[in-house]
């Protein structure tokens, strides 16, 4: 996995964007996202041992948005209205010139992301199932009714995430239809051809984020364990 | 309590709103009735799942709680908490599924297997044996979970 500072140019134009953690993260949290969906209904062990890795990688997420790779960092992407507005405006055109990294209203979309499935690890670690019988390893620190209202949150918290994935969506398809722009290739192989830009990204090392991740495991096992 | 007042006013309202007002009521009593004691059961589980799972599991409270699976257990199939009409649809507030009464046959058999499996539920628990619990714990939660699965409309309460 070469996360480290290579900033160079494999093919004319061509840049590294986003770094091997970020694309990882981005990946397992999709698959989770799915395995989670799939056994919330059939097996509760593995749809809690699905939300413990979820909650270890919106943590590092949140982590390596703060000390992570220059795309990575939400004060690369995470711009004021105004910026949102201007984009909205003018770079949704076709033509016009791609964002190195996320843009202003995709810096929206990641935000409520990260948010909500952080959200939706913390309700699922207190909830209780109608019957009692399944439960977050938390969930004996409150009421069976507080519990059941978290329960109920739990739900409704996935019913946004399900809209927030499919706005997601359609905006990778938008982007490829529309403005020929495949968003999703560069999250596969780390890299895009730029016309300009993208020469002054900085990434974080592999070692930093490995050990960041295997720090923040251990905290969530932890928590997991203390219920 | 509530029932009582409705059987207060109950004859007023037969003769103001004829006889499908005061059937409804009766309903909505049956419902929350059983209701009422569906959660007492949840209550019950989760206390027990709790204590289950701590390092330091009280056991006053898995008995006090396994002796209330124990009696709704035997509760639920001495009597009928599932009278006629009173399943999902019609407006009513019941996850209670119409299957209930296209399989009466099977759905008794149901309320039968979970009176069984919990008949010597506060009796194990009484003895204090944490892993014995836990089995005994599991097996009378499969057979709450095999009625659910069929007989109960999913997330509704």
């Amino acid at each position: 996995m070469a996360v480290t500072g290579d900033d160079g140019v494999a093919a004319a134009s061509t840049v590294k964007l986003w770094d091997g953690a970020v694309r990882i993260v981005h990946w397992l949290i999709a698959l989770l996202f799915a395995a989670s969906w799939y056994t919330h209904d059939r097996d509760l062990q593995w749809h809690r041992y699905a939300g413990y890795a979820m909650l270890t990688l919106v943590l590092f997420r949140i982590y390596w948005g703060f000390a992570g790779s220059t795309t990575a960092r939400f004060s690369h992407f995470v711009k004021g209205p105004r910026s949102v507005i201007r984009y909205a405006r003018d770079g949704l055109r076709r033509g016009s010139e791609p964002i190195v990294g996320h843009n202003p209203i995709g810096a929206i979309s990641v935000l409520l992301l990260i948010g909500l499935l952080l959200t939706q690890c913390l309700s699922g670690l207190f909830a209780t199932d109608i019957d009692g019988l399944e439960s977050g390893p938390l969930s004996s620190l409150v009421s069976f009714d507080t519990s059941r209202s978290v329960a109920e949150w739990h739900g409704v918290g996935f019913a946004a995430l399900q809209v927030l994935v499919a706005v997601h969506l359609a905006a990778v398809l938008f982007y490829l239809i529309f403005r020929r722009d495949n968003l999703l290739l560069p999250m596969v192989t780390g890299r895009k051809s730029l016309t300009g830009g993208g020469r002054s990204l900085r990434f974080g090392s592999g070692w930093h984020a490995a050990t960041a991740a295997i720090v923040i495991a251990a905290i969530v096992w932890a928590i997991v364990r203390g219920g | 309590m509530q029932y009582r007042r409705w059987m207060q006013v109950l004859p007023a309202a037969t003769l103001v709103l004829g006889g499908s007002a005061a059937v409804a009521a009766t309903v909505g009593e049956v419902i929350a009735a059983r209701q009422a004691q569906y959660k007492e059961l949840g209550k019950a589980f989760k206390t027990i799942n709790d204590q289950l799972k701590s390092s330091t599991p009280d056991l006053a409270a898995i008995k006090a709680s396994a002796q209330i699976v124990t009696r709704i257990g035997q509760q639920q199939n001495r009597q009928n908490w599932f009278p006629a009409k009173t399943q999902a649809g019609q407006g009513l507030q019941t996850a209670a599924n119409a299957a209930i009464w296209g399989n009466a046959d099977d759905f008794k058999a149901r309320r039968a297997d979970f009176a069984k499996a919990s008949a010597g539920y506060a009796a194990i628990a009484g003895k204090g044996d944490i892993e014995a619990i836990k089995t005994a714990t599991g097996g009378v939660g499969k057979t709450c979970k095999g009625c659910h699965d069929t007989y109960r409309d999913r997330d509704k309460s």
